[in-house]
């Protein structure tokens, strides 16, 4: 009778476990938010939307933001595929509220109570924010609602246990842009908007969208990712340590991140985006920073 | 002494050899080519976005037809001209006589493609 109580409460706890581990979906914060189209500014709305949402959202053949399957995530995972975030009012955003495309970006929790952890943006600009949705609001070619439906994302077991181990980033309003003078700070805010962490950190489960500097292996590489082939690629190490980004110069780096091109001309591809719309403030903030965070020793094979 | 119908069907021999040597001389050259532009193609990290058979970015079919050589190789060299931000700058750092033969080897792809409706 003993042995039968602890085996299902011990059956119990492992459900509870695995549910809890599992889960998806969460409630929306209750939060009040409206763009204030008047004091946004669309064209840049445009350039943050090309940079941050359009690396993962850009589909080339359609020449718009419809949404491709993201090949560079291992199979083991599922099938992972961005979304038509056109403003079509069925196929892609176009009946969105602002306050679930703020929600959406800022804590990872999509309209119908999804989790999409690689959306999560919670320390990106007010100012930013409603640049952005105020450019996915706008009838620019990229973003003119299309009918193109990229499917669905179908996580496997591993993919939904992985997307249940992330949580949704919390909701905050009033957030800043550092000043573009300040370069670390600007630098560390890019890297963390742009996601460039993401990738060049150790693991994608162990990234800390709050605090950055708290991801495993901070910028140190390491990651796996796929090309197009489905070959593997790891990510290489952008601390300031002999087997990263040691001894380079701003103009190898903005070679690098704008054109594509490594130093010692090795072909920077898929996954790797290419940054051409950052500004020379912005690759010059970013490359200071980086210089300034703690060098991590990891060779990375072929970089 | 040959005679005329002799003669003739030497003339034709010769025209045959000469004939079938030439177009395996083009067809060795022509594949050596190819396996040239393979190279490059995969050497230069094309296919992490192409595809390995060029059809997973981009449409080489017909493209022949509707750029020159001297256009592709421009565009190669730098697509940000024609608009397009996301390939790699080429530009001095694949040799001309390696864009030439990888010019060749997106022909060779285009030929075993179909065209792709957008």
């Amino acid at each position: 009778m003993k042995n039968s109580i602890l085996y299902i409460s011990g059956l119990s706890m492992m459900m509870a476990i695995v549910i809890t581990a599992c889960k998806m979906t969460y409630d929306a914060p209750d939060v009040q938010y409206t763009a204030n189209y008047e004091s946004a500014d669309v064209s840049e709305g445009k350039r943050l939307t090309t940079l941050v949402c359009g690396v993962c959202h850009y589909d080339p053949t359609t020449e718009k933001l419809t949404g491709v399957h993201m090949v560079d995530i291992p199979d083991i995972l599922g099938t992972v595929i961005s979304s038509n975030i056109t403003n079509h009012p069925e196929k892609g955003i176009g009946t969105y509220t602002d306050k679930e495309l703020a929600t959406v970006i800022r804590t990872g929790i999509a309209r119908d109570g999804r989790l999409i952890p690689f959306m999560q943006r919670p320390n990106m600009s007010d100012d930013d924010l409603l640049n952005i949705i105020a450019y996915l609001r706008s009838d620019d070619p990229m973003v003119n609602g299309s009918e193109s439906d990229p499917g669905k994302t179908k996580y496997s077991r591993i993919g939904k246990m992985a997307i249940g181990s992330s949580k949704p980033t919390d909701w905050n309003q009033g957030i800043e842009r550092p000043d573009r003078s300040d370069k670390l700070a600007f630098g560390k805010y890019l890297i963390d908007n742009l996601a460039c962490y993401d990738c060049h950190s150790k693991s994608f489960a162990k990234v800390d969208k709050i605090n950055i500097e708290k991801s495993k292996g901070f910028m140190g590489g390491g990651n796996k990712m796929l090309n197009k082939n489905g070959d593997k690629v790891i990510t290489p190490n952008l601390t300031p340590h002999e087997t990263g980004i040691a001894g380079w110069t701003e103009e190898d780096f903005a070679k690098a991140v704008t054109q594509g091109i490594s130093k010692n001309n090795r072909i920077l591809a898929y996954p790797m985006p290419s940054y051409a719309d950052l500004t020379e403030k912005e690759i010059s903030a970013i490359f200071a920073y980086l210089q300034s965070i703690p060098p991590i020793k990891n060779a990375i094979k072929g970089r | 002494m040959l005679n005329i119908v002799d003669m003739k069907v030497f003339v034709v021999f010769l025209f045959l050899m000469f004939g079938f040597s030439s177009v395996a001389q083009v067809t060795k050259v022509d594949n050596r080519i190819v396996l040239e532009g393979k190279s490059a193609f995969e050497a230069y990290a094309c296919n992490n976005c192409h595809g390995n058979k060029g059809d997973n970015l981009g449409d080489f079919s017909g493209l022949k037809k509707r750029f020159s050589d001297e256009e592709i190789i421009r565009y190669i060299k730098n697509p940000r001209l024609y608009g397009n931000k996301l390939m790699p700058v080429y530009d001095g750092v694949i040799p001309s006589d390696k864009l030439n033969t990888l010019v060749h080897y997106l022909h060779h792809l285009g030929s075993e493609q179909t065209p792709k409706k957008l």
